[in-house]
């Protein structure tokens, strides 16, 4: 599609937004020939994330872009992007790949800063940018986030003279730091704990090979020679690893906030989307040059094994259950067999006959309603994905049993249409139809869905579902602004004792009395 | 450039050499041979001192091999050591390998069963190897001994015991306090100090030695953790002493240098031994905090410059930054250098070890110490703790809270006694509270005893990670129900079926809602609890029938754990460990009418409605007839818990008494209650113990403690069978045991126990030896276990996730005028003046910045 044939109506629905980092206003003058809403916001303002997210809100268009005043795409880049997003509703980011030789790619996990458009709405309810990054590393960390709550990003080949990937200008400094953060905020803890000890591994090493140190100068076998000098000289990328992991730590205790708010919002469970996160390691933002001693790293720390996983269902069926129930079941079992996921299956005899390991290990467990008698929290524990397979049987259940999983299904499956009314009216007794999922998806089958039959491919939908399961958009909070996952809304206020421990610190009583001023005043003067 | 370079590139030889999967070479080892190895470098002087040293230690010459490998020292060391010591052998290695290094040579040349390691600085006591061979010797699962260690002088400690941090690193806690008693016990640990420890040559050997890529510092915690891992005890043997000028070879280097050798060692040694859960949490974080460490060390070290070049990248080439900053970022490297080789034994290890890492924790002591008082880098170790999860994890102690519904008083009975070893025996390991909902009135020198009620309840439940009680406990906190605390219920007492007969008085109505409340409040009891104690296994299998109605165990629950252990235990009522000793008599000469030469027997309890005193008295009233001198004493009436009513069996004993004309002459009732502590002076009066009841539900399901008194005191038992003790006498040979109401076979028992003197002397040793199975600290075995590894029921947790134990950092001590005293006092006897001065300008430097 070409600017000449975009009507004006559909371009003023997108608001770009111009960072002009620095330079005057009218070095946004390249973009600002475009036909949208234009906005600059200063990159060296420190709360610069804070300062886009006000300008966001106040665009009244659908879709916002973001752009560095340098940036040189043609206009239609606009006219692409936006009619991407307007042609398929579950889409909510477009941009570039950094990846110059990538074509389009339909899902990925990160697209660059310049020329990403995304959906105003979803940008404000996700928190936005993190300020605890630089642009590029909170355009990469936005779009992971946006993954995990169970939207769609898209890159596009990148428009003619527009280049695809920003030099980098800090020799990765800003990568390294963001690998950190966004993996501390974005992955699930245990994926989180592998990923994290390879990249300060892996980028101590790769910094202070590039920056040609001799890491083996403190050894004592190099002794004597030069102790009584306390200082060395070093090239300064080669501390770059190192003052990577300096400014994670300085942010952990705020990410370990944001982590549990993520944790609470996410949708998508880690091993749906960690052939994404291998894409970018190998392709994407977080490439990195490979320098010697690194190459193993990610095998021997176990990285290569996590990232291989493929997800994890969990069948559970009765064992009392009639004899075409049992069928259904094996029928999954053998369809999920050719997907390349991860099955394991029970069949509990009795009350809570089912191993916790299991139930810990699944990412979506499937409970056929026979097992609920048994064990009517099984729906309620462990992190899992749950799916109710629910036969006509179901409806004797006790109310508490049948609300209390209903309650917690992410999906619910049955076996006819009529099932179908029936169980979405329990559904609504329990306040799961709901503007959330409504809004998700208005017919409604993304919470409950018919099975034509019990054959393997009567069963598609639900293998479908299994191979790219979601949490119910009701249930991940989605319906709630995150708070503290991207925008800091301001900067962690010190207490008195930390203030006035670090004036002493600096320079004695006096420095304290001389800084007081404020909280930290009136408290030294209250105790004078 | 250095010896150890290579010599076209400059850059160190790194050594390479693994602590598996091969090992050590092997070789054949001479029997009851001490083979003492100490490595040189540029210290002979030190070396030789050491070496002459064994001139005065009790082990024969001929036993004896003293090795000293000279680390290439290049100064004359090796010749002045052959020179002074012909008979030493002295190996040179050409090459300086480091201390782990050394050592290994050293054993490779050593032809002993048993290898030392002394450093080259240190000296031994005499009895420095004969101690330590002893111990090994006497038992194979001993993989090595500690060593004790003090400073030059005796005075100050410099090894007793070895903890590790979290993030692998190992440290002395008790170093340079004053030396005292309270070390001079033998125990298990997680490491020696390489200073001076031994080993058994061949294990040496077959488990790869020291670790040469540590170079030296930690070689000697790893040696003690693999060891461990691999099912080996480490132990310490304090009467193996030795003597340590600490630090003497690291003087000669920088301080940076040792601390990376720390920093790197700590990391190749988390990696090699943590299993796959605990280094998934602990690497990343270590990492991360060695780069900090190092940062804000230097930073808070006034001389040297600033370390702002971590903050921001400056643009211009270069940046001046200070080595000890760089420690823990060169260490990440190093660790990253050595990967491939230690994957390799870590792979090795992982598959050979026996011992979980929760089964090391307690050897740990304290994993969460951040040990260095820099604030920038407590932040990141308190942000990182909680970000990793490492205190749910790194568990050393627990904080355990024993609550009694008994008064705890000098005068404790039945359930308060138990409450009181419990705690006892658990704070061996963990941090105990012991709480009254009655009153506390005794203080312990091991474990906290407190009092509290009502809400105030919440404060000492909320401390606690585990919660052992018996009683009312969730009535009065009910919160707990539905909390994640592990909950343990000790229902060693069926109350509900005591109340069968206890609750007569209370009228048809009155006892009905009685019993059904008790059962009511231990069916909460059996739904909640994680583990449950009973005394005894007839118990058990009563407790198992009321537990199915409560839905437990679940089949997944029994399926796990097909005996169900660990679920419900036995835990009997023990009996203390210290033998009775009677410092005064409680009946012979002190009660009217006891003489010293008169036979007695004693009724060692109260006298509830369930017992039967009245065949008793029959029994003896027709004894008497024949044997003037027989007297029964009824050791107390009235139970020290106001709560427990006075029986009518009690009045209808002392009226029988009455009418039989016993009173004060064969019959005597106590009718106070003795005080635990003075128990050993009645019982140690008596000739027989005597317990006889009813035909009656409670007494066969119930425990009599009053049995373990007797056995106890090696009383030869006189008792009704029907309860497990009653029915253990006959087959065990602890005396008579009569059927119920019977006075014609009680007679005829307690006629046999008091006047056959062979057949008195026969129980008295069966006795003696039964009795030793039911020591407090067997006894208790299977709840210390539970307490070693606690976690919550598995059909618990599947219904209510979360909950188990959290490890908490050490606290600091209460400023306490009399500890400072204490100590003001200890380091003037260890160091005079001198050590004290320097001492009070530590604390005074470390108040001025705020630690």
């Amino acid at each position: 599609m070409s600017i000449a044939s975009t009507s004006a109506d559909q371009l003023g629905r997108v608001t770009v937004i111009v960072l002009i980092e620095g330079s005057p206003p009218e070095a946004a003058d390249a973009v600002l020939g475009w036909p949208a809403d234009v906005a600059t916001v200063d990159a060296r303002e420190s709360t610069w994330a804070l300062t886009l997210a006000r300008a966001v809100r106040e665009s009244e268009d659908d879709f916002v872009a973001f752009s560095l005043s340098d940036w040189s795409a043609r206009p239609d880049w606009l006219v692409r992007t936006c009619s991407a997003l307007d042609a398929d509703p579950a889409l909510t980011a477009v941009g570039i790949h950094v990846d110059p030789n990538a074509s389009a790619l339909p899902s990925v996990l990160a697209v660059g800063f310049d020329g990403l458009v995304v959906r105003r709405d979803v940008f404000v309810r996700s928190g936005g940018f993190d300020d605890r990054l630089g642009i590029d590393g909170a355009a990469f960390d936005l779009c992971w986030r946006l993954t995990i709550l169970g939207h769609r990003v898209q890159a596009l080949p990148a428009p003619d003279g527009a280049a695809p990937v920003r030099a980098e200008a800090d020799g990765g400094l800003e990568r390294q730091r963001t690998k950190l953060v966004a993996a501390a905020k974005n992955l699930e803890p245990e994926t989180a704990s592998t990923f994290l000890a390879v990249t300060v591994a892996e980028e101590v090493r790769r910094s202070i090979v590039r920056g040609e140190a001799d890491a083996s100068v403190l050894d004592l076998q190099r002794s004597p020679g030069g102790d009584e000098i306390g200082t060395i000289a070093l090239q300064t990328e080669s501390l770059d690893g190192a003052r990577a992991v300096e400014t994670f730590l300085d942010h952990l205790r705020s990410l370990t906030v944001s982590r549990a708010e993520l944790m609470h919002a996410r949708r998508v469970p880690d091993r749906a989307m960690l052939p994404l996160l291998r894409h970018d390691l190998e392709a994407g933002w977080l490439a990195a040059d490979t320098v010697p001693g690194v190459a193993d790293v990610r095998s021997l720390l176990g990285l290569e094994r996590v990232l291989g996983e493929p997800l994890r269902v969990l069948l559970l069926a009765g064992a009392t259950a009639a004899a075409h129930r049992l069928a259904r079941h094996d029928a999954l079992r053998q369809a999920l067999g050719t997907t390349g996921l991860a099955v394991r299956e029970s069949r509990p005899r009795g009350p809570g006959e089912v191993s916790d390991d299991d139930v810990t290990w699944a990412d979506v467990l499937v409970v056929q309603s026979e097992v609920l008698s048994d064990a009517p929290w099984l729906p309620t524990v462990g992190r899992g994905i749950v799916v109710l397979d629910l036969d006509a049987a179901a409806r004797t259940l006790p109310a508490d049993v049948l609300s209390g999983a209903l309650a917690r299904a992410d999906l619910v499956v049955c076996g006819t249409g009529d099932e179908r009314d029936f169980w979405l009216g329990a559904l609504s007794g329990v306040e799961r139809v709901n503007a959330a999922i409504y809004d998700e998806d208005e017919s409604l089958d993304a919470l409950a869905l018919a099975l034509a039959g019990d054959r393997p491919e009567d069963l598609e939908p639900l293998v479908a579902f299994c191979r790219a399961p979601r949490r119910a958009a009701d249930l991940a909070a989605a319906d709630e602004a995150l708070r503290t996952a991207g925008t800091q809304q301001r900067p962690p206020r010190p207490g008195v004792r930390v203030l006035v421990r670090e004036y002493y610190a600096a320079g004695g009583l006096s420095e304290v009395v001389k800084r007081a001023s404020g909280r930290v005043g009136k408290k030294v003067r209250r105790t004078r | 450039m250095t010896e150890n370079t290579d010599p076209e590139t400059g850059t160190p030889v790194r050594s390479q050499h693994r602590t598996s999967p091969h090992g050590l070479d092997p070789k054949p080892v001479r029997p009851g041979v001490v083979s003492v190895v100490l490595v040189n470098y540029k210290g002979a002087d030190d070396t030789i001192a050491a070496l002459r040293a064994f001139d005065h230690v009790d082990w024969p010459a001929d036993l004896l091999e003293l090795i000293v490998v000279d680390n290439d020292s290049r100064d004359g060391s090796e010749e002045r050591i052959r020179a002074a010591l012909p008979h030493v052998t002295v190996v040179q290695s050409g090459a300086n390998t480091g201390f782990a290094g050394g050592c290994n040579l050293g054993v490779a040349h050593a032809t002993g069963e048993y290898v030392g390691f002394l450093n080259n600085d240190a000296r031994p006591h005499r009895r420095w190897i004969a101690e330590a061979v002893a111990e090994m010797a006497a038992d194979p699962s001993i993989g090595a001994v500690a060593s004790k260690v003090l400073d030059w002088d005796g005075a100050l400690v410099d090894y007793v015991d070895g903890s590790l941090t979290w993030y692998g690193m190992g440290y002395k806690r008790e170093a340079e306090k004053p030396d005292s008693a309270e070390y001079g016990t033998p125990k298990d640990v997680l490491f020696g100090t390489g200073a001076a420890m031994f080993v058994p040559a061949a294990l040496y050997r077959e488990i790869g030695g020291f670790d040469e890529r540590f170079f030296m510092f930690y070689e000697d915690v790893d040696l003690g953790w693999r060891l461990n891992l691999l099912g080996y005890r480490v132990r310490y043997v304090p009467g193996s002493l030795a003597y340590h000028k600490h630090h003497v070879t690291m003087k000669k280097f920088g301080n940076y240098r040792e601390t990376y050798l720390l920093e790197r060692n700590a990391l190749l040694m988390m990696y090699k031994n943590y299993d796959d859960e605990s280094l998934s949490r602990a690497l990343p974080a270590a990492l991360m905090l060695a780069v900090r460490r190092g940062i804000a060390r230097a930073a808070d070290d006034s001389r040297l410059p600033p370390t702002d070049a971590y903050t921001e990248r400056g643009t211009d080439g270069n940046v001046e930054v200070s080595k000890l900053s760089l420690t823990g970022t060169y260490a990440v490297d190093y660790f990253v250098d050595q990967l491939p080789s230690v994957a390799e034994d870590r792979a090795w290890l992982q598959q050979a070890r026996t011992r979980s890492d929760g089964d090391l924790f307690p050897l740990f002591r304290h994993a969460i110490e951040p040990a260095y008082p820099v604030p920038r880098y407590l932040d990141a170790h308190e942000a990182l703790v909680d970000f990793f999860g490492i205190a749910e994890r790194f568990v050393s102690r627990s904080r355990i809270l024993v609550v009694t519904g008994e008064p705890l008083s000098a005068t404790i009975a039945g359930p308060a006694i138990r409450a009181w070893e419990i705690a006892k025996a658990l704070s061996r390991d963990h941090d105990v509270r012991l709480l009254s909902t009655a009153g506390a009135r005794i203080e312990s020198d091991l474990f906290e005893v407190v009092y509290a009620t009502g809400s105030a309840l919440q404060r000492h439940t909320d401390w606690a990670d585990i919660i052992v009680f018996q009683g009312f406990l969730l009535e009065g906190a009910p919160w707990l129900v539905d909390s994640t605390k592990i909950v343990v219920a000790d229902v060693y007492d069926p109350m509900h079926l005591e109340q069968l007969e206890q609750a007569k008085d209370l009228g048809e109505e009155g006892r009905r809602r009685q019993i059904a409340a008790v059962t009511h409040v231990l069916n909460r009891q059996l739904a909640r609890a994680d583990l449950l104690l009973c005394a005894s296994e007839k118990q058990r299998r009563f407790w198992l029938g009321q537990l199915a109605l409560q839905g437990r165990p679940s089949a997944a629950a029994r399926e796990r754990d097909p005996d169900l252990r660990g679920l419900i235990d036995v835990v009997p009522f023990g009996i203390q460990d210290d033998p009775p000793q009677q410092r005064r008599h409680g009946i012979r000469g002190a009660v009217d009418g006891i003489g010293p030469d008169d036979k007695v027997i004693i009724w060692g309890g109260g006298v509830y409605n369930w017992f039967d005193p009245l065949t008793l008295i029959r029994a003896v009233h027709r004894l008497s007839k024949r044997h003037d001198d027989v007297r029964l004493y009824f050791m107390g009436m009235k139970h020290p818990n106001p709560g427990v009513p006075d029986m009518r069996v009690a009045w209808e004993a002392k009226q029988l008494v009455e009418e039989l004309g016993l009173t004060d002459r064969h019959v005597f009732f106590n009718s106070g209650w003795v005080p635990y502590a003075e128990r050993a002076d009645v019982l140690m009066d008596a000739d027989v113990g005597v317990s006889t009841h009813f035909h009656h539900v409670e007494t066969e399901f119930s425990f009599r403690t009053r049995i373990l008194d007797y056995l106890w005191a090696g009383l030869p038992i006189v008792a009704t069978v029907g309860d497990d003790f009653g029915n253990a006498i006959g087959p065990e040979g602890l005396g008579r045991a009569v059927p119920p109401e019977d006075v014609d076979a009680l007679e005829i028992a307690l006629e046999t126990m008091l006047y056959d003197e062979a057949a008195a002397a026969e129980a008295r040793l069966n006795v003696r030896a039964f009795a030793e199975r039911f020591r407090w600290a067997t006894v208790l075995a299977p709840l210390v276990s539970f307490c070693a590894h606690p976690r919550r029921a598995y059909d618990l947790t599947l219904q209510r996730a979360g909950g188990g134990v959290v490890a908490h950092p050490i606290p600091s001590p209460r400023p306490s005028l009399r500890r400072d005293l204490g100590l003001a006092r200890d380091y003037l006897r260890a160091g005079g003046p001198k050590e004290l001065a320097s001492r009070v300008g530590g604390r005074l430097s470390r108040m001025r910045r705020g630690l």
